[in-house]
């Protein structure tokens, strides 16, 4: 077990390494750099770029950048922002709690819905029931999420004016009215997952109830209700569980254009706005949070499962 | 796309008789099937059903609601919005074929060797595929389509490349389970050449699991096209894409919601067609939830 | 979890949810004033800032030497008065003797040496072309600075009300170097208090500026909002008090609004179609070459329907550098009409009746419907243009090489005529992206830098401008205006032409 895990954990090491270097490379790929965006409003001379790329070290070559970048890393040191001067990693800590409180709300909502319409589709398998609440989260997953928020503005916020139409309010600041602003854009990336989500209860909860113990439960004359909730649910969760800590690490660097439509200001807003100003130091610092994430949630999943799942351990 | 998802895809199993016959009993498949048919013929025959130009501009009716004269109003410069969603169909089609075949081309190959050769060709492919997979998809190609510069072209390259580790992991994880199987055992016993046992032996095996991932990857690439022309990185003006236009009405959703409407309906329905599709497929080609 | 400790959690989250609604709309504080700006500001250190919004951050936070009236006249800030030698090649400042940074040292002629020499010299500095002409700043006494210039430069006096006349308290800069940015000491009205990136920029008022009294807010909070229609949304819900740049779409919408107040100004700066005539390989197609092209290009587009089809037809068509009405409009030189037949006549004499380019649109929503009204009044002509849309950095690289056809772009504008003319065409500028070079132009703009009578000066911009319209190295199209939407509850605020916000006098009605 300890082993199995160790060799995880060190597996994700070289993946790190290859996601900060593909970042690297791609932003290094795009034309100009952040000294070309600074002449758009000031007058500069060929003799002001050529020093202010020096004082940034955007002269080194890429390679060079890339070790000067990554050993400030490894001493924890994630570079400044050339945009804005402030240290990459105190923005990264203001944003994180905005895309964590996002995505937390998100897969709460994913599981509330998800979780049971599964169930409801498992217990009345091949039935019109089970098509129609199939097609319903297949039809959540169809939905481009930047016009479902569209569409979601129009209807709740400019018609009916029940939600704000954008914006952010920290939970320290305001509980409710924080999570008052955040329910549209968490309902939008829900949308996804309940399909997801749901297709997984589903099976799983069809595969628990085949198994003897609920037969037994059954044959014992236990009330449906009962058998399901205390018997099968609880086993089906297991592999639910798993996949609801993927999705919310995915959820950390994936609500790009969620966020772009709300104008909330999480990381999405922070990566786009970071490639289209050539500010590398955030790009990377960013990317290379949200994969740590992503990764320490996959890894976290798949720890609980072999735990429980002695089979994997062997592999 | 998540792991999970590519695990379910990959427990497909091989090619039953009468598949298809299954998938035609299946109403879901038969639905999605239907819808996707109906694009595909809207894509093909855009110029006859279109009841006007796309790129022609009329400056008296710019962002005019919907009328006889344009049933579902008219854009930003006057355009036919109508004409616009059906010509677009063109560019989402394209983007959702185009894009998932590029990454099966790069894809299924390197999984194939991955997974056959194992060792550390094997290692090296998979830390590249997990580190790409840890990006968030649409960062990934966003990136990648800015480097490349906007265009249809190079978004369904950007796409294509971002979706590929899918398809890597996929196909090695079913040639890791073909090369369980006793025919390739045999055939290896055989004496065959590596060449054709993976291409003869181990590749058919891999084909419904693929089928299924495919399909749905096409809708996945059509919201991520969507998404890339909404951030200015897909179809170039003036030619129509669903994405785009929705771009070109992100200013206007208050004054003329016809504009984000029917674009946004449109991708909607049509990755509802290939979601369905693909869900049919799985269920007709994974006899799992059979009894 | 059992199903009724879920019920129960849902029914709770759903009465506090009933709860919330109105706490989202609380009422803010009277003394602090919320602004909505478009975009997050970038480094907050004037010697580093290169983003209109931050300029709007500094306009409150960082005092000028000077500054100019609304009618674009200088006024005193830091400097309360200055003199230009008889030949323009020096300017002595008297800076004001109750003046104080932010950390309460005094803002005297030493300070101000100090700042400028730190914009004039930093590596990383953005002002340092600016302030170029400035050969030595020599401290007379306390009060009195006395700058030497190079040769004589009138328009030293607008970068002065600009970035470059922001002044910093230069010791603590140069310990801090670009950490500055996070903690910057100026001189302004309202100090720096907070920033959390994209989000919130707060200013807390500063007790011991020397104009204290025409302050009238404790705080000025900065909340950047991208959107458009969200910023307008927010403003008219009273989650913010004012915003800059309401799209002229939006604008029925925000004068029906009875909250609301609005105010708008006619911006400084032109939008046009950069072309091609002389920089690198690209510039060796038939509108780079043949300037009847260009002519034709200009004479099939319709400025006025461009206009309505854009911008709801609320800016200011023009075809110079200078907005028409303002003091450098060659008036003599006034846009012609559409003229399509001309136009084809054009072509067929270059012999290109169908001539083919590539128009470079950086990639925002409104421009994009620029070009393609462009590309559509032109194919009447008889032009093919092709659209290549790229993100802005982009377009500023690409440009910047050469590596275009035409290109659509907008410039800000400057308050000194020279600021939107000598960079952009003089043979030297190096913001001249098509390398159009022509003796008479230089010149003009060179002598124009040296005069300080705006009769004489009009007179050269006036003879630079018919070069440019006769060349075409540029075709001007339109001129923006600055659209303001803020509270009726706020007393009256008038737009300048540079679209900043300055909060001087501005104060809440009383009730």
């Amino acid at each position: 077990m300890g082993r199995y895990l160790l060799h995880r954990l060190a597996l994700a090491i070289p993946t790190l390494l290859v996601v900060s270097i593909v970042v690297f490379v791609l932003q290094k790929l795009l034309p100009g750099d952040a000294a070309t965006l600074m002449t758009a409003d000031a007058d500069l001379s060929a003799d002001d770029l050529t020093r202010i790329r020096a004082a940034l070290g955007l002269d080194k070559s890429w390679p060079v950048q890339y070790l000067v970048w990554m050993w400030g890393v490894v001493q924890g040191d994630f570079g400044t922002s050339l945009n804005t001067k402030l240290p990459v990693l105190e923005v990264i800590l203001d944003k994180l709690p905005v895309t964590f409180q996002l995505a937390s709300m998100a897969i709460v909502i994913s599981v509330g819905i998800g979780v049971p319409l599964g169930v409801i589709a498992a217990l009345k398998r091949g039935s019109a029931v089970d098509y129609g609440v199939n097609a319903a989260g297949l039809s959540g997953l169809s939905i481009p999420p930047f016009w479902f928020g569209i569409m979601l503005i129009l209807a709740f916020s400019v018609e009916l004016n029940w939600f704000p139409a954008s914006g952010y309010v920290s939970p320290a600041e305001d509980f409710w009215a924080s999570l008052h602003t955040m329910i549209l854009p968490a309902i939008v990336l829900a949308s996804e997952n309940i399909a997801i989500l749901m297709r997984h209860t589903r099976s799983a909860m069809l595969g628990v109830l085949k198994q003897d113990y609920v037969r037994t439960a059954r044959a014992k004359g236990l009330f449906e209700r009962v058998v399901v909730v205390r018997h099968a649910l609880r086993n089906a969760l297991i592999p639910v569980i798993t996949l609801g800590a993927i999705e919310f690490g995915r959820l950390l660097g994936g609500a790009v254009l969620t966020e772009q439509v709300f104008t909330i200001p999480g990381f999405g807003k922070l990566l786009v706005d970071g490639v289209f100003t050539r500010d590398y130091p955030i790009v990377q610092g960013v990317v290379l949070v949200a994969a740590c994430c992503y990764i320490a949630l996959n890894f976290l999943a798949d720890a609980a499962y072999a735990s429980v799942n002695p089979r994997i351990r062997a592999r | 796309m998540t792991d999970a998802a590519i695990q379910t895809a990959a427990q497909a199993l091989p090619r039953a008789p009468g598949v298809f016959a299954r998938l035609l009993r299946h109403p879901g498949a038969v639905a999605g099937g239907g819808i996707a048919l109906f694009f595909v013929l809207i894509a093909i025959f855009a110029p006859i059903i279109a009841p006007y130009d796309p790129m022609a501009v009329d400056w008296m009716a710019i962002r005019g609601g919907p009328s006889a004269a344009h049933w579902f109003g008219s854009d930003e410069i006057g355009r036919d919005v109508l004409s616009r969603v059906i010509w677009g169909s063109r560019a989402s089609l394209l983007a959702g074929l185009v894009s998932i075949g590029i990454a099966m081309a790069i894809g299924v190959p390197l999984g194939l060797a991955a997974g056959y050769l194992g060792g550390w060709v094997d290692a090296v492919l998979m830390r590249v595929v997990d580190g790409m997979l840890a990006i968030p998809l649409l960062v990934l190609a966003i990136a990648m389509a800015a480097t490349l510069g906007p265009s249809l072209t190079n978004a369904m390259i950007a796409i294509g490349l971002s979706v590929c580790p899918i398809f890597v992991r996929l196909a090695r994880a079913q040639t890791l389970s073909a090369m369980a199987e006793e025919y390739v055992e045999a055939a290896r016993a055989m004496g065959y050449s590596h060449l054709r046992i993976a291409l003869r032996h181990v590749l058919p095996n891999t084909v419904p699991a693929l089928l299924v991932q495919a399909t749905l990857g096409i809708a996945t690439a059509i919201i991520t096209e969507s998404s890339l022309s909404f951030l200015g990185l897909g179809q170039q003006p003036p030619s129509p894409s669903w994405g785009s236009s929705l771009n070109a009405a992100k200013n206007f959703i208050v004054q003329a919601p016809w504009m984000s409407l029917w674009p946004g309906l449109a991708i909607c329905l049509a990755v509802f067609g290939f979601n369905l599709l693909g869900d049919g497929l799985r269920d007709t080609l994974d006899p799992r939830d059979k009894d | 979890m059992r199903f009724e400790t879920l019920r129960r959690f849902a029914t709770a989250s759903l009465i506090a949810l009933a709860f919330a609604a109105p706490a989202a709309h609380a009422q803010p504080a009277q003394n602090t004033l919320r602004i909505g700006l478009t975009a997050d500001p970038d480094a907050l250190d004037p010697m580093l800032g290169r983003t209109l919004v931050g300029r709007m951050v500094f306009s409150s936070m960082c005092d000028t030497l000077v500054d100019y009236n609304e009618k674009l006249e200088f006024v005193p800030r830091l400097a309360e008065s200055w003199q230009w030698a008889a030949n323009g090649k020096t300017l002595t400042l008297r800076i004001r003797a109750n003046a104080f940074f932010h950390d309460g040292s005094p803002v005297d002629a030493a300070a101000v040496k100090a700042s400028l020499d730190r914009a004039r010299s930093n590596p990383q500095s953005l002002r340092r072309s600016e302030l170029g002409p400035i050969a030595e700043t020599v401290v007379i006494d306390a009060q009195t600075l006395r700058l030497d210039l190079r040769s004589a430069f009138i328009p030293l006096l607008a970068q002065f009300a600009d970035r470059g006349g922001m002044i910093v308290n230069a010791k603590p800069a140069e310990a801090a170097g670009q950490e500055f940015a996070r903690n910057p000491i100026c001189a302004g009205p309202y100090r720096f208090a907070e920033r959390v990136a994209q989000d919130r920029i707060v200013l807390q008022r500063f007790d011991r500026h020397w104009e204290k009294d025409q302050y009238h807010f404790d705080r000025v909070v900065y909340l950047p909002i991208p959107d458009a229609t969200v910023r307008l949304a927010n403003v008219q819900a009273g989650s913010v008090d004012m915003i800059e740049r309401i799209l002229p779409t939006d604008l029925p919408n925000a004068r029906r609004d009875r909250r609301l107040k609005l105010a708008d100004a006619v911006e400084l700066g032109w939008n046009s179609i950069i072309i091609n005539t002389n920089n690198g390989a690209k510039a060796d197609n038939v509108l780079g070459k043949d300037k009847r092209v260009r002519e034709a290009l200009e004479l099939s587009l319709d400025r006025d329907i461009l206009n309505r089809a854009a911008h709801a037809g609320e800016f200011v068509v023009g075809n110079q550098p200078f907005a028409p009405g303002t003091p450098y409009y060659a008036k003599e030189l006034p846009p012609k009409p559409r003229n399509v037949a001309r136009a084809r006549e054009l072509l067929r004499e270059a012999g290109v009746p169908n001539a083919s380019f590539t128009l470079m649109v950086p990639n925002d929503t409104e421009r994009n419907a620029v070009a393609q009204i462009i590309q559509q009044m032109a194919r009447e002509a008889g032009f093919d243009i092709k659209l290549q849309v790229v993100d802005f950095a982009t377009s500023i690289a690409m440009s910047q090489k050469g590596d275009f056809e035409a290109y659509l772009l907008s410039w800000s504008g400057r308050v000194d005529p020279d600021g939107n003319v000598h960079t952009f065409f003089h043979s030297t500028g190096a913001q001249n992206d098509s390398k159009f070079v022509s003796p008479i132009i230089d010149n003009a703009l060179d002598k124009a830098r040296e005069l300080t009578d705006p009769g004489e000066r009009l007179k050269l911009y006036s003879a630079a401008t018919a070069v440019l319209l006769d060349e075409r190295p540029r075709i001007f199209t339109y001129h923006r205006k600055w659209f303001f939407a803020y509270s009726s509850r706020l007393s009256d605020f008038t737009a300048n032409p540079d679209g900043m916000i300055r909060v001087r006098g501005l104060r809440w009605n009383a009730q």
